[in-house]
């Protein structure tokens, strides 16, 4: 547990209003009430929202778990450049994303739900968090060092003597041993 | 098979659980397709009866929730069972956060199905009044002073979400399904993982959700017919025109249909789970109230501390946990840590690492860092409260065993170890014979506090001639560099590992099953060994396969998972 970074709260709960607008909207065209249009506005939003917050961003401190498939969004997010990467854009944005939900019932839950994850990546943006890739840099770090510098492990175990074990005079058969000459050979 | 058949009792009680929420939703679909609610679903549709269905799931699964997380009870019901029920039965008790998750995830899939029906029927009730014929005769009752009404819309022009903020059951569905939401996006792993506050926060938003959910009902919108005895559906529906008109020969064909409301439902299902988890908090209140003396705060390496205590009346089992507040930096926050100390020992440990705001803050509590060591420092109080899990006794029933731990699963066997070295010194008459002990673990920071008590035991049992009893081998995943490599070679023939510091030498890579099995059964045989593992799933499995594989020919591998 670390300190608490507010944008990647505000990240789940941004996957989740995105999936409660889209069922919203869903719902509200099939239903066909009065301003069923909203429903189609809604859809669209909640597929904007769910290609922005998708990939997850870097966290400050540890290993950051990324999401499956995150990769190609990740780009595209990084392409964006200020607009990806401030969180202060994303809390004005989906404040202005969520007023056109309130118009229909069917959206009414997400439109909240929405101005909720704006309030959390207000906090975030105060914070002064901001939304860093992850993964890609590793790949320029690997361009920009050569492989011949680079210090990896070694594939095979380092060699051992063979007496160590034996003196040790026990009944057990010294399994590991026989894995390293296994090996070895 | 033997992995099936630990797993079948945790399939029973899940089959029994959706059976249980199919058999409701089933059961009041059709208590709403009956005459009393005709009218209501004339102008609903099918609305009416999913929205109920759901509802009625909800109640089911929101008496349920609390149950897993009385971790009190469970314990004690644990306690209780252990006479009659055997022992895969009652592990499924330790599976409660599993069961608590299940439940969670069908009370949000109930919750959707509930919104979306409402979202119809609010929609199709302002929308009655425009369609001409019944649904709009409906509608404008009561046409009498004291006739009763059926749509809770009392007028065409508004629109559904004004009309919502106006009912008990609009605003307070709309609060408890945020709520819903805040807990759901905040318990997902990343945040449970590594923001626990704010995961541990938003969670106890749940006291909101059971007060909204309790009043949700008050409203009474969902409204039956009263009088179906006199006033048949079927027969008066057309003759909307004639209600409670008198007909030709002086009698009242169809009176108009009067209708009533549902009282709320949700506090029947969930006022016993709730006194439950009123008594669980009481215990929790009292245990944090019991006085525990720190004996000794011993500073590891790599930011871990020990913390050890004593309780009046604290007995515990090895690999067992239990759960520490400290007042002084959060009155609210429980965590769980898992003992370290023996039964046998006069104390109770537990090995804090400091990551996080809370663990660097009880750190700072008990003074890891200050460098005087004053006998005067004033030492915070702490309550504990456990311990919890089930405590293995299995390790006793082989005369030979083997344990695997992987990572951070290592912890409980550092309790098991002891716990065993304690009964060898002891009780000569003890069946265990030989301990195997595997550490797969990616990298050694942090853990030196564990090597600590392997050096401890490498001493123990070369003072008592037992050097036989315990053979521990490490193994590190990530690997080694060149200059680990030149350290490796350089200390080769010292007496100690150069990383560990350790006799028995670190090996790197992972470890070869298909050879240590087999030799294993050969430098035992006839004999049944008990395999016992905690870590990660996939291992796990492989760890399965080998023992099946390789119980052949007398020796017989007994793999026990998740038994911690």
């Amino acid at each position: 547990m670390s300190q608490i970074e507010w944008a990647m709260w505000a990240n789940e709960q941004a996957i989740v209003s995105s999936t409660v607008i889209a069922l919203g909207g869903i719902l509200g065209i099939a239903g066909m009430f009065k301003n069923w249009q909203f429903g189609i506005y809604a859809v669209i939003a909640s597929v904007l929202i769910f290609i922005l917050e998708w990939p997850r961003g870097k966290r400050k401190k540890g290993r950051t778990m990324e999401r499956v498939l995150q990769r190609p969004l990740a780009v595209l997010v990084n392409h964006l450049g200020v607009f990806g990467r401030n969180y202060f854009i994303r809390f004005i944005l989906y404040l202005i994303l969520c007023v056109p939900c309130c118009f229909i019932l069917a959206t009414v839950m997400g439109g909240i739900s929405l101005f909720v994850t704006s309030i959390i990546y207000f906090i975030a943006a105060m914070k002064g968090e901001e939304w860093l890739a992850v993964g890609l840099d590793a790949e320029t770090v690997d361009k920009r060092r050569p492989q011949s510098l680079s210090l990896h492990p070694p594939k095979r175990p380092p060699p051992r003597t063979r007496e160590r074990h034996e003196n040790l005079g026990d009944r057990t058969v010294d399994v590991h041993d026989i894995t390293i000459q296994e090996e070895i050979r | 098979m033997g992995r099936l058949l630990n797993d079948i009792p945790r399939w029973i009680v899940i089959a029994v659980w959706i059976a249980g929420n199919i058999g409701m939703f089933v059961y009041t679909y059709f208590r709403y397709m009956g005459d009393e609610f005709y009218y209501l679903r004339l102008i609903l549709g099918e609305g009416l009866p999913v929205a109920r269905a759901g509802a009625s799931c909800l109640n089911l699964n929101c008496m349920l929730i609390l149950l897993p997380v009385c971790r009190n009870l469970t314990s004690f019901s644990r306690g209780s069972l252990k006479r009659c029920c055997n022992k895969t039965v009652l592990r499924q008790l330790d599976k409660q956060l599993t069961f608590h998750r299940y439940i969670a995830y069908m009370i949000c899939l109930h919750t959707a199905i509930h919104l979306g029906a409402h979202v119809f029927n609010a929609e199709r009730f302002l929308d009655s009044y425009s369609q001409p014929g019944i649904l709009s005769a409906l509608s404008l009752l009561p046409t009498t002073p004291d006739g009763t009404f059926i749509n809770f819309i009392r007028t065409a022009a508004t629109d559904p979400i004004r009309e919502m903020c106006k009912t008990t059951a609009g605003v307070t569905g709309i609060i408890i399904t945020l709520v819903l939401i805040l807990m759901m996006s905040s318990s997902t792993e990343t945040i449970r993982r590594s923001y626990f506050e704010v995961f541990w926060f938003t969670h106890h938003l749940f006291v909101v959700f059971f007060i909204g959910a309790s009043i949700h009902g008050l409203g009474e919108i969902v409204r039956y017919q009263t009088n179906i005895d006199v006033h048949n559906p079927h027969v008066c529906k057309d003759k909307y025109t004639e209600w409670g008109k008198k007909a030709d020969d002086g009698k009242v064909e169809c009176p108009l249909p009067q209708f009533a409301g549902s009282p709320p439902q949700f506090w029947k299902w969930c006022i016993g789970p709730v006194v439950f988890y009123l008594m669980e908090r009481g215990v929790r209140f009292y245990r944090s109230m019991q006085q525990v003396v720190i004996l000794k705060v011993v500073k590891h390496p790599s930011n871990v501390f020990e913390l050890q205590m004593r309780k009046k009346g604290f007995t515990m089992g090895p690999g067992q946990y239990i759960f520490i507040k400290c007042p002084t930096v959060s009155h609210f926050e429980w965590h769980p840590f898992t003992l370290t100390s023996a039964p046998d020992d006069d104390y109770f440990s537990v090995h804090i690492r400091q990551v996080g705001n809370w663990t660097n803050a009880v750190a700072k509590a008990v003074h890891v860092d200050s460098e005087e060591v004053e006998k005067n420092l004033k030492l915070p109080r702490i309550s504990v409260d456990g311990p919890f899990g089930t405590a293995t006794e299995d390790i006793f029933n082989y005369e030979v065993d083997v344990f695997i731990a992987a990572g951070i699963g290592v912890t409980p066997f550092a309790s098991v170890l002891r716990h065993i070295w304690f009964k060898e010194t002891k009780d000569a008459s003890m069946e265990l014979k030989k301990v195997y002990f595997y550490w797969i673990c990616p990298d050694l920071n942090s853990f030196e506090w564990l090597h600590n008590l392997l050096r401890e035991y490498d001493t123990k049992m070369a003072e008592s001639g037992k050097t036989n009893f315990l053979s521990y081998f490490i193994y590190l995943t990530q690997g080694w560099d060149k200059n680990l490599a030149k350290n490796i070679v350089l200390h080769e023939n010292e007496e100690f590992d150069p990383i560990t510091g350790l006799q028995q030498k670190t090996h790197y890579g992972r470890p070869n099953w298909n050879k240590i099995f087999p030799a294993i059964a050969e430098a035992h045989p006839e004999k049944e060994i008990g395999v016992f593992f905690c870590g990660p799933k996939g291992l796990s499995k492989t760890l399965h396969k080998a023992c099946n594989q390789h119980s052949k020919s007398g020796t017989k591998f007994y793999y026990n998972k998740e038994s911690f």
